[in-house]
């Protein structure tokens, strides 16, 4: 990282001029990396059909046409119908407001968490440390299939659950990072020098510490989204996941197993696939193109 | 005896629908095997009323092939980690499918006929008050060439009622003097069962007289085990079983792989008088129908199942000779008589209104493919005496009449809970009977998914407003489509709509009392009537057996050795 | 480095207790319990049952004590009797076959596949194959395995069938998954069954095999552009023995560290895998046996699972001093 030379100074209004012209560096940098501006573009598709998925779907995701059972694509129905006679174009529109809420209470939830438990982890080491990487590594430890069964027989299928057990899955890995990111810069010398200076633990962690650490946070969030959506469609799969009608991607995907059996229902597979894969994959792309902009140094390395 | 099988309902657990994520729509086979309990049959006296027998084995007919071996991967598509083949504790119909072809009991259904027939025991056994008297047949053996004797019986049934087994089929014998002083750990053995080894005679003491006890000795609870089988524990279905059956194990239960049965060459031939006509059948354990569907198709095995949205292209393929045979199941959804806002005499219209708005085709089209009856009534066509198009319910809603009921109804329609166990082809089925009642009668229907594990046992103490369930025939009649279900003698148990009328309770008790068959299905057609009339259950459809044979497999043969409900005798098939 | 080995064992332990512990406390809130499935008959329990059940099961010991028995059973290694009415002991040794050699192949597969497509890209950079594999890399890791299992049904199953585009017969492999005899805990397929294994493991390891040839490919160039490399050309060896003799080697710690990482995910990936595919592996007997509230059978399984993980965390840690002996452990 370039930066903390520059925000060694106590001064907080310096700091966040730095931080200013930090940002406005990466932004030339992130504009000058072609597939990461376009899938920042596709990003911004997605944010905006499931914000607006109620207008966009042309029918709701439980409408059934009786005269249309697993018909392919045509003019009516864009990407075809289920064996429920279902629009299957509406039900990705919803699916990704799903989605998309998921992965946000998730992603929110994670980052809340790791900040919390890897800063006080790392700054303050010793037992504390210990104790709390235990819990993280209890959750790790832990084969999810059983606890998130366990959470949806006892809790429901709400998109509340679903995110806990998310939360769960997710968060001893960032904690760690934020724990490591820590660890990296709590000796730096601009720490040191604000201590000698008299800074209170609190001051040195919100005015020094996380400033610093920010960039990789941000950049970690988009690929907690797409791990997010990854996580959701494994629930799916195995039927821990969200409660029929619900047309999550994860949902959609796991019942079009039908296609591998009948190349006329083939269009079940595909479309949700498709939306999947791509969503996913901009956000990978998204966060990785942040990071390469945040830290220069390892730009054209991936 | 609610068939949780039948209940396609609940069918699976939670685990059980974790390892077929992807059967939005469940076909026939899932349906059956899933969760069906092994047939008992409760009243003897109005199927096969003991009459004269005819078990001299006749030499085989000879026009079936010999030889060749099957693989069936339709049985154990909903996977086999809970299965046993154990008689002491196999009572899901796979297992239960398992312990039918290893053992012979002393009363066998014939699948053709739907008749009880004295198999191992030579005749019906001589009743007197409460004893029965069964003469065992000489010369029965074991696959491991022991004799079957009435002690290897008496000592297989006081294993299963012991409490070290703790299995729960032990209700079997409740009729029996002296199984509540094991009950209550006071003696080790049923003392109301004497075995003779000498005279071959095994005789039962109940506690009162029980005509269906005979008839449910055909259940597998009630098979002969060696002397090394007595004394085995829960782990018994870990190693090779000996049984007396027309098949025997070729090894041990590969769990989650393979169950390979051979065929058995000490069998005496049974109440048909010959051998299996195959040299084997394996069982392939594919947890999911669309993978066990992948593995037919390619080749790799004889017996398969359908599966929904592809029933119609796969029968025309390869042929619907074994899509014919119906079952003697129905499923339904029912409501709540004692609930103050849809039971009752006063939510009739309301009730009957909500049943013939249901589209019971597109249920059977969207989820099954056409491959289930829609039910127009309630007792499948299969028992004698039944009606099924007095209702008025069609196979499409019936808008009008729904209309014009809820019209006379008068009230506002409460917004219905539906509760149902919580599987994906439950929540469709669910999701149309919502979505037809709403566009039909504008009536709001609330989906309560609940868990599959325990369903049942909810619904025994509080089935809410109204519920998802199926019923599988115990044995082929009337009386079991009636009395357990609309008695209310049996509510708490398998009267889960809490139905309690003083009017069909003295028709149904007459009936059982009525020896005349016709007259008595004259009278439980006349309770079904009012039953109906009163709209507190929606029937939804019938199943139908729908299997896909490869061209090796004897398509007639195959068809007569499916019985009226889950399971196929494989003595009966051959190849072509 | 031995007090180093015991303490890690001994955190290790800590991390198993506290993870036995989470699942019996989250079975337990779960209503019902174990005899509500396995006594299930579609009519109500009588007392006798319920009591011989109870007894089978240890549930008639009140909770502390039923917990403590939990541990003991782990600690004993003597797991007791499942719902499924089969030794657990048993149930393991089976699912750990199918599991264990689906894993182990796996990380074999990704690994050697995964390095060779990295250090490769990284060599020629900008070529077509590095353009290829990248694409191929960042549609992979999008892709959970599942989506590669309902792929390549769909190329066996649909594909020679309803529409007649048949592929070559050698690549005909069985659907059905077949441990065939055991050997090695079930790792080493013997006979034809290893035909069982390679669409499986295809479908493991292709999220795996991305996220692997992406890390190698970044080490490896950060090591090409490193100064002793440029010394070493300097010298004027030859570029394969440049690349071989201290490209490679240099690259190998933060390679097996990231395959080492990997491999808990792999276990994480094979339920999916096992489900799409029908193996019978510890995943699925997981699911079911939470399903069933059978806490013995899911306590058995999940401290087996864990004592897998440390142990391999363990190894790849101790490689890694073992390669370098400049790293020291912490």
């Amino acid at each position: 990282m370039n930066v903390p030379a520059v925000m060694a100074n106590t001064d907080t209004q310096l700091a966040r001029d730095a931080a200013d012209t930090f940002w406005r560096d990466v932004w030339k940098r992130f504009r000058r990396n072609k597939v990461a501006m376009f899938c920042l573009f596709l990003v911004g598709v997605i944010i905006l059909v499931s914000i607006f998925a109620k207008w966009l779907a042309p029918y709701g995701y439980d409408d059934q046409f009786v005269g249309g059972i697993t018909e392919g694509p045509n003019s009516k129905f864009w990407f075809g119908t289920d064996n429920l006679g279902r629009d299957l174009f509406s039900r990705i529109v919803y699916g990704a407001q799903i989605s998309m809420r998921l992965a946000v209470l998730v992603t929110l939830g994670t980052l809340l968490v790791s900040l919390v438990l890897g800063t006080l982890s790392g700054w303050y080491g010793g037992w504390f440390d210990s104790v709390l990487m235990r819990i993280a590594d209890v959750f790790i430890a832990t084969p999810y299939i059983a606890m998130a069964l366990a959470f949806v027989t006892v809790f429901g299928r709400s998109i509340w659950v679903i995110a806990v057990f998310s939360i769960f899955r997710q968060f001893p890995g960032s904690a760690r990072g934020q724990r490591a990111l820590i660890l990296q810069y709590k000796n730096a010398d601009y720490i040191e020098a604000a201590r000698a200076a008299g800074a209170g633990t609190r001051r040195i962690l919100w005015t020094h510490l996380l400033p610093n650490t920010f960039p990789q946070t941000i950049a970690g969030l988009g690929q907690s989204i797409g791990v997010a959506i990854l996580n959701e469609s494994a629930y799916s799969f195995l039927n821990v996941g969200f409660q029929e009608p619900t047309p999550s991607w994860g949902r959609l995907i796991a019942d079009s197993r039908i296609a591998t059996t009948s190349p006329d229902l083939i269009h079940l597979f595909i479309f949700p696939t498709l939306a999947f894969v791509i969503t996913i994959t901009a956000f990978l792309f998204v966060s990785e193109g942040l990071r390469d902009a945040a830290d220069p140094k390892l730009r054209g390395a991936r | 005896m609610q068939k949780k099988l039948l209940a396609l309902v609940a069918s699976g657990a939670v685990a059980a629908s974790i390892f077929a994520p992807a059967a939005q729509a469940a076909t026939k086979k899932k349906t059956t095997t899933t969760k069906k309990k092994a047939t008992t049959t409760k009243a003897a006296a109005i199927t096969a009323a003991p009459t004269t027998v005819a078990t001299v084995a006749a030499p085989a007919a000879g026009a079936l092939k010999s030889g060749g071996t099957l693989v069936n991967v339709s049985t154990f598509n909903s996977g086999d980690p809970t299965t046993s083949g154990d008689p002491g504790l196999s009572s899901v119909v796979n297992e239960s499918q398992i312990a039918n072809m290893l053992f012979d009991g002393l009363m066998e259904i014939d699948y053709n006929t739907g008749e009880l027939k004295p198999n191992v025991a030579e005749a019906f056994p001589a009743v007197s008050g409460t004893t029965l008297t069964f003469k065992i047949r000489k010369g029965v053996k074991f696959s491991n060439g022991e004799d079957v004797l009435p002690t290897s019986f008496k000592c297989s049934w006081d294993r299963t009622v012991g409490a070290a087994l703790a299995s729960p089929l032990t209700y079997h014998f409740d009729s029996i003097a002296g199984k509540k002083e094991v009950d209550d750990g006071k003696a080790k053995s049923i003392s109301g069962v004497v075995a003779n080894d000498g005279a071959m005679t095994l005789t039962v003491e109940l506690v009162r007289p029980y005509a269906d006890f005979i008839a449910e000795t055909q259940h597998t609870v009630f098979s002969p085990l060696t002397k090394a089988g007595c004394a085995a524990g829960r782990t018994y279905h870990d190693g090779i079983m000996i049984g007396n059956g027309p098949f025997k194990m070729a090894e041990p239960w590969k769990r989650g792989q393979y169950i390979k049965m051979v065929r058995n060459d000490e069998y005496w031939g049974g109440f048909n008088g010959h051998k299996a006509y195959l040299d084997g059948v394996e069982f392939k354990i594919v947890k999911d129908e669309l993978a066990a569907l992948n593995v037919f198709e390619s080749g790799q095995a004889d017996i398969a199942g359908t599966v929904a949205g592809r029933f119609s292209e796969l029968t025309k393929k390869y042929g619907d000779t074994a899509a014919k045979k119906s079952q003697l199941v129905i499923q339904y959804f029912g409501f709540n008589w004692e609930d103050k806002a849809v039971g009752g005499f006063a939510n009739a219209k309301l009730r009957q209104a909500i049943s013939l708005s249901v589209d019971r085709k597109r249920i059977n089209d969207a989820i099954f493919d056409g491959s289930r009856k829609e039910a127009t009534g309630f007792t499948p066509p299969g028992i004698a005496g039944t009606k099924v198009d007095a209702y008025g319910i069609t196979a499409t809603s019936n808008v009008t009449l729904a209309k014009k009921l809820l019209a006379e109804y008068g009230k506002d329609a409460p917004t219905i809970k539906l509760r149902i166990a919580n599987t994906p082809a439950n929540v469709n089925i669910a999701s149309i009977i919502k979505n037809s009642v709403k566009t039909a009668i504008d009536v709001d229907l609330d989906i309560d998914a609940d868990n599959p594990t325990g369903y049942f046992d909810r619904l025994r103490s509080s089935p809410g407003q109204a519920f998802r369930a199926g019923w599988a025939a115990d044995f082929t009649g009337y009386d079991n489509f009636m009395y357990p279900l609309f008695s209310s003698e049996s509510i708490g148990g398998d009267n889960l709509f809490r139905f309690g009328n003083a009017e069909v309770d003295g028709i149904i008790d007459e009936a059982r009392r009525t020896a005349d068959t016709t007259k008595r299905n004259a009278l439980y057609q006349k309770a079904e009537t009012i039953i109906m009339g009163q709209g507190i259950v929606v029937p939804l459809y019938w199943n139908k057996w729908s299997t896909l044979l490869s061209a090796k497999v004897n398509a007639d043969a195959y068809a007569k050795a499916q019985g009226p409900t889950a399971f196929v005798d494989y003595a009966e098939v051959a190849i072509k | 480095m031995g007090t180093y080995i015991v303490r890690r064992l001994l955190h290790s332990l800590l991390v198993m207790w506290g993870a036995v512990t989470f699942l019996f406390l989250l079975l337990l809130i779960i209503p019902g319990d174990i005899t509500t499935q396995s006594g299930d008959t579609g009519r109500a329990m009588t007392p006798a049952v319920k009591k011989n059940l109870d007894r089978l099961y240890g549930l008639d010991d009140p909770v502390p004590i039923q917990y403590l028995k939990s541990l003991r059973r782990i600690i004993t290694f003597n797991f007791g009797m499942s719902a499924q009415n089969r030794e657990i002991s048993t149930m393991l040794k089976q699912s750990f076959a199918s599991s264990g050699r689906l894993a182990f192949w796996g990380v074999i597969t990704y690994s050697v596949l995964g390095v060779i497509t990295g250090v490769y890209s990284a060599v020629r950079r900008n070529g077509a194959f590095d353009r290829v594999s990248g694409a191929q890399s960042i549609l992979l890791n999008a892709m959970p395995p599942f989506v590669m299992g309902i792929l390549l049904q769909f190329a066996l199953g649909v594909m020679p069938g309803p529409l007649k585009w048949d592929w070559p017969k050698w690549t005909h492999f069985p659907i059905q998954w077949d441990l065939g005899q055991q050997r090695w805990f079930g790792i080493i397929p013997l006979g034809t069954t290893w035909k069982t294994l390679i669409l499986p493991v295809i479908t493991i390891a292709s999220v795996e095999y991305a996220g692997q040839a992406r890390g190698a490919r970044t080490v490896m160039l950060e090591v090409l552009r490193a100064d002793y490399l440029r010394t070493a050309r300097a010298k004027g060896l030859s570029e394969r023995s440049v690349l071989f003799k201290h490209g490679l080697r240099n690259a190998f710690i933060p390679i097996i560290t990231s395959i080492g990482l990997a491999i808990p995910n792999t276990f994480g990936y094979a339920v999916l895998t096992e489900t799409v595919w029908n193996i019978p592996g510890l995943g699925g007997t997981i699911s079911q046996a939470v399903g069933q509230q059978d806490s013995a059978t899911v306590l058995a399984f999940c401290s087996v699972i864990v004592l897998i993980t440390i142990v391999v965390t363990l190894m790849v840690d101790l490689l890694y001093g073992f390669i370098d002996p400049r790293v020291k452990v912490q």
